[in-house]
């Protein structure tokens, strides 16, 4: 029998403050797709930038092949076949496709002066990039003008161009459409038969499903289970990562059915977005869903709806009345509040304090003659950190140490201590581990319950059939359909996203 | 390219301003002295923009000028022959770019900073090794601690990179050209090499170039050490351009004038933009507006305000056009 | 060799640039009724400065010229000098300049004095260069003006103490010189001694004058230094009687003031200044500060371009010799102008010399 492609025993590393491994051990056969899961902060991320070369290990020995290993540098590691896609995209978005597929290993002439061999790379582009389903002209273009899913795929495309014996994929999936995820898992059979191994790190539990011949399950940087490919459904991973089973992952317990329509959106068109304009309404009480591909435009009509891009026709209505939203103040003055889809960019001030960021918002109200009310604010801080569980040792830690289902409970609790009529929640729980999942779609259900009107963005098919009362689909910035909780199903939505009829 | 449009509008309409406005400004020999002035400022502006391409900044560029002048002077002052004055002097460019590349890489020191106590640190070497520097006083028969002899060898030199004849007089704008080769070479570095894109690349997004196995250290590093050396450059071509350099003044603020040659030419100050001719252009603004207030007789306190006027209006219309140009797209 | 064509090219292309237009000499260059070209560039911004541009502009107006005035940024030739080049490159009739490194700037403005009537001001370059005169006045002929001023106010002689930014450059010691120059008599000539009541006070006599410390106390420039070192002065003396201080750069005669306000030995001790600073005009016109020598950067703007302008006319007449730019003396009540070594010194009053050069200053800050 082969040694293992690769062998990691008793890894250790210690960050400031954080255990993030304390002992893991895995194994990795030639042409094996092993799934790592695990709520975040489990070790994931730390584990495969140990295999990639980003980290170094504290103690532990790592094998590959059967021969000990050593990277200081993710030169090492992809000079010894290890290539890592990174979570965050990791391209140089000023340069093209063809230049970012070899960053690192041009093919140049002229000895030192390493004058490069532009013909040679753009033919192993095109095949490259037709691997992955995407068209060879898109080597010449400019990575900063495609789409995010596009983008997500240049990177796999690099990854392929390398002589691999291990890819390493950490949420691969999270901003492709579902026909580029299928294209993904094509690449992936194919690797597979080529007898190179993949690490494959997902939050999307279906997707590990069909991907994995084996999952290895992570909990606070320990080994916490092993699932062999009959044993891999929800319910086991679940268990195994939160250590405890989840009586209801999609509650339903609040609400009350949908009320009567309190936001309008009619004939909404806004500057540089598309030439069709909106129109919905949000009800009180709902949850409504809205799907679409990435491109299709609905994180700018929420942004126009919340003052970020301006208004170029149509109206707003909240409670019956009228509303004029300029910028972003004259939204959150009506009760109308955006939770962003990229929480560190936009939702968070992420070097501060959680306190901080709670009263950020609230600032107006916590005002005294003489600066901020300190017992006014500490007891804001004390009502929303117990009341969204927020995991903090306080609230004078800095918001960017907290997981990433923490973080995204700060920003909820910035909105809620205002009162909200209606939510706008773009991609809720992007980047959020199964435990902080639960606890969110449970915040949200109660928000709901409580007569708030949420209009939910989500990409991600389980959260939208789990949630919504009713759904929206867009496809290329129009609203291209609208199903009712009973005409739900990933079939229906699928079909409106890619621009079919119901 | 639409970068480019905007450079070469604002430089086209400079020149056009001057020479429709002031007939005197049309003389060659005045043309000339622009264009030398463009190369000397040009020089240091590649260097600029070379950081600022990788996402860097360099404060020390002046000090450095002046702190070279001064060095080249004092060097030859103690008897070192001018053509073997010249590799020392760029080494020590070089170093001072090691010093601040290994300051910023291994440190993991703020370039801002490094370069901030940097400009400090050489002006302060510049006033401890010379006062005041001139030809005059390494070459000064009547001096007995001076070198006649080296008087041919300096003018020599003069001739050959200034492009000033024996008695001083422009003959053709050597720096200018200087200004032009050297931008050809780094602009051969910068679009046609691997060099180039890791410059890009860094600049735009480190994490990526170093995931893609580039030592991004190193590079910044290559990086700075060009800057500094380009400034020394430019501080000898000033020792030989100009009558005298005052150790407390030559080369003073002249990072500000290639950081805003850099970025008029297209170079982000948030990294990864820039290109070869761009910063030519963007270091050919500020001496015609220069020019332009020289030849008008202009009131001495209001010509600052009118040159940062100048600038600010080229920068909005750059940035109107490419506005324009990005929503065509 | 492809570098040398280059060269080559460019060569031809200047010399026909230069061909045509200003082939400057020192012969007349405008027609009769042609209003002159006249350029005039100082060492730095100053309102030292400010004075001489009101007088340059007068002399403007009254001589029919274009006038070109600048102050550069910064004392550094190398921002000079491509003014300057600007200038010449223009064409313009004459050139006035401060220089800043007479040895530095020798050979380009040698070149340059051989295109256009070039004079220098205020600090002068080796006449080798070829500059037609240079306005400014001799620091040790105004040193000696000093010098007569502190026999006035201590006829029976007495101590002095002199103050100054450095001994080392020749203005300073040009100054302080002629200062000296005047008190001394061959039998006391520097000769070191102690001071008559004083004995831990030692110093230098020149004439019937003790000079505390036997050398002008420096302080490095404008600031706190100034009126500490007159403080101590001041300090060491205590009791002294007939007491002289002379401020020989333009901030010390202020500063010595203050330090006597703060000794309440204002008019207990005799005040003697150097330059036009408004505070000591005020303090004199207030009989403070007993007079001042000024040098009067007004009359440097001015002579530089009526020297100029006539040149550029064929008028070589006006060119001053050595020594020929007055100084001026002020007091409280002023006197008969006077003629000292050749000389046409004026002796304005105070109130007067102040108002005069708070219009200048208002007429060209308009």
């Amino acid at each position: 029998m082969p040694p293992p492609r690769l062998a990691i025993a008793n890894a250790r590393k210690q960050f400031p403050g954080v255990l993030a491994l304390d002992g893991v051990s895995l194994e990795l056969a030639p042409g094996e797709v092993l799934a790592v899961v695990g709520e975040n902060g489990a070790g994931k991320s730390t584990l495969m930038k140990i295999a990639a070369g980003v980290y170094r290990r504290d103690e532990g020995t790592m094998t590959l092949d059967g021969e000990p290993v050593e990277f200081t540098t993710p030169g090492d590691a992809i000079a010894a076949g290890v290539s890592l896609i990174h979570q965050e995209l990791n391209l140089a978005e000023n340069l093209t496709v063809a230049d970012n597929l070899f960053l690192g290993r041009e093919r140049t002439c002229g000895g030192p002066l390493r004058i490069l061999d532009k013909s040679t790379a753009k033919a192993r582009a095109a095949e490259l990039l037709t691997r992955v389903g995407l068209p060879a002209s898109r080597a010449t273009a400019r990575v900063e003008t495609l789409p995010p899913g596009e983008k997500q795929l240049v990177e796999i495309a690099r990854a392929l161009g390398l002589k691999v014996r291990i890819l390493i994929m950490d949420e691969p999936t999270s901003s492709l459409t579902q026909r580029e995820t299928e294209t993904l898992y094509g690449v992936i059979d194919g690797l597979k038969a080529e007898g190179v191994s993949v690490l494959y790190i997902s939050h999307r539990l279906a997707e590990v499903k069909r991907v994995a011949d084996r999952v290895v399950v992570l909990r606070d940087g320990r080994n916490a289970g092993e699932l062999a490919k009959h044993e891999i459904d929800h319910e086991n991973m679940v268990r195994l990562m939160v250590g405890r089973d989840l009586k209801q992952f999609y509650p339903k317990d609040h609400r009350k059915g949908g009320g009567a329509p309190i936001f309008q959106v009619r004939d909404l068109r806004y500057r540089n977005g598309p030439a069709t304009p909106a129109s919905f309404d949000v009800r009180a009480g709902e949850i409504l869903g809205m799907a679409g591909l990435v491109g299709a435009s609905r994180t700018e009509l929420a942004e126009a709806v919340f003052g970020v891009r301006p208004l170029a026709s149509g109206t707003l209505a909240l409670n019956g009345k009228a509303l004029h939203i300029r910028r972003p103040q004259d939204a959150i003055d009506a009760g109308v509040f955006l939770v962003p889809e990229d929480r560190r960019l936009h939702g968070l001030v992420v070097p501060e304090s959680v306190g901080f960021n709670l009263s950020l918002p609230n600032l107006d109200r916590l005002g005294g003659l003489f600066g901020t009310r300190r017992t006014a604010e500490a007891a804001l801080h004390a009502n929303w950190i117990d009341k969204l569980r927020v995991k903090t040792p306080s609230a004078r830690q800095t918001v960017g140490l907290l997981s990433g289902g923490n973080q995204q409970k700060v920003v909820y609790g910035k909105w809620l201590a205002r009162g909200p009529k209606l939510l706008i929640l773009d991609e809720p729980t992007r980047g959020v581990d199964v435990g902080a999942k639960a606890e969110i779609y449970a915040l949200i259900d109660e928000l709901a319950g409580n007569g708030v009107a949420v209009w939910m963005i989500t990409s991600d098919m389980e959260e939208l059939l789990g949630m919504s009362d009713r759904v929206l689909v867009m496809h290329e910035g129009r609203i291209a359909g609208e199903l009712t909780k009973t005409q739900l199903t990933e079939e229906a939505v699928m079909r409106l996203a890619t621009g079919g009829s119901t | 390219m639409t970068r480019i449009l905007g450079i070469v509008g604002l430089v086209s309409a400079l020149y056009a301003a001057l020479l429709l406005t002031t007939p005197s400004a049309r003389d060659v020999g005045n043309l000339m002295d622009v264009a030398n002035l463009q190369g000397q400022y040009g020089i240091i502006t590649l260097g600029a923009a070379l950081v600022i391409i990788v996402g860097g900044i360099d404060l020390s560029i002046g000090s450095v000028v002046g702190c070279s002048a001064v060095l080249f002077g004092v060097t030859m002052k103690s008897g070192v022959h001018p053509y073997a004055a010249l590799p020392l002097v760029l080494a020590f460019g070089a170093t001072v770019g090691l010093v601040n590349g290994l300051l910023i890489t291994r440190l993991k020191l703020q370039a801002f900073l490094v370069t901030l106590c940097g400009m400090f640190v050489y002006r302060g070497l510049a006033r401890l090794i010379g006062g005041t520097v001139s030809r005059t006083w390494v070459t000064d028969p009547r001096d007995p601690t001076a070198h006649p002899e080296f008087d041919t060898p300096i003018r020599n030199l003069r001739s050959g990179l200034v492009g000033k004849d024996f008695l001083g007089e422009l003959v053709f704008p050597g720096e200018f050209i200087l200004l032009i080769v050297l931008a050809l070479v780094l602009g051969f570095f910068l679009h046609r090499t691997a060099y180039g894109r890791y410059w890009y690349a860094i600049g735009h997004n480190e994490l990526a170039a170093k995931y893609a196995g580039v030592n991004v250290d190193r590079q910044r590093v290559i990086v700075y050490v060009i800057c500094s050396t380009l400034a020394s450059l430019a501080g000898m071509l000033l020792f030989l351009n100009m009558p005298s350099i005052q150790a407390d003044a030559g080369g003073s603020s002249w990072e500000l004038f290639a950081i805003l040659g850099a970025v008029l030419g297209g170079c982000s100050l948030r990294g990864g933009e820039g290109t070869a001719i761009g910063m030519v252009l963007g270091a050919m603004v500020m001496p015609v507006v220069d020019n332009f207030v020289n030849l008008n007789g202009m009131k001495s306190d209001g010509i600052p305000a009118v040159i940062g006027l100048t600038l600010l209006l080229g920068t909005i219309i750059d940035e109107l056009l490419r506005r324009r140009n990005a929503a065509r797209k | 060799m492809a570098l040398r064509l280059v060269f080559l090219a460019f060569t031809s292309l200047a010399l026909a640039g230069c061909g045509g237009g200003n082939s400057a000499t020192n012969a007349p260059n405008v027609a009769g009724g042609e209003r002159p070209k006249i350029a005039v560039v100082t060492n730095c911004t100053d309102p030292f400065w400010d004075l001489c541009e009101a007088g340059a502009n007068k002399a403007a107006k009254d001589h029919n010229v274009d006038l070109l005035f600048r102050q550069p940024e910064k004392l550094d030739a190398a921002i000079q000098m491509p003014i300057i080049e600007a200038w010449v490159k223009q064409g313009v009739n004459g050139i006035a300049v401060s220089v800043i490194d007479p040895k530095g700037q020798e050979e380009d403005l040698t070149r340059i004095a051989k295109k256009v009537s070039l004079i220098t001001m205020d600090n002068d370059a080796a006449e080798s260069t070829g500059r037609l005169c240079y306005v400014g006045v001799d620091n040790r002929e105004a040193g000696r003006a000093v010098g007569r001023l502190v026999k006035k106010v201590l006829p029976n002689g007495g101590t002095i103490a002199m103050f100054i930014g450095n001994n080392s450059s020749a203005n300073a010691i040009d100054r302080s010189g002629g200062v000296l120059d005047e008190l001394k008599t061959p039998d006391a000539d520097g000769k070191p001694g102690t001071h008559p009541v004083k004995k831990d006070v030692t110093g230098k006599y020149y004439g019937k004058y003790f000079l505390v410390d036997g050398e002008a106390k420096t302080d490095g420039g404008p600031g706190e230094k100034a009126v500490t070192n007159a403080r101590d002065v001041l300090g060491r003396l205590d009791g002294v009687t007939d007491i002289c201080m002379i401020g020989l750069y333009a901030y010390n005669p202020p500063a010595i003031l203050e330090a006597a306000r703060a000794k309440s030995l204002v008019g207990k001790i005799k005040i003697v200044g150097f330059d036009e600073n408004l505070e000591t005009l005020k303090s004199i016109a207030a009989g403070e500060i007993e007079g001042t020598v000024v040098q009067d950067p007004f009359n440097y703007g001015y002579k530089s371009v009526e020297i100029l302008a006539a040149v550029a006319r064929g008028d070589k007449s006006k060119l001053l010799g050595k020594g020929q730019t007055p100084y001026q003396v002020i007091t409280k009540d002023g006197g008969p102008d006077q003629t000292i070594n050749g000389l046409l010194i004026k002796f304005p009053k105070a109130v007067d010399f102040e108002k005069k050069i708070r219009d200048d200053l208002a007429s060209v800050k308009k």
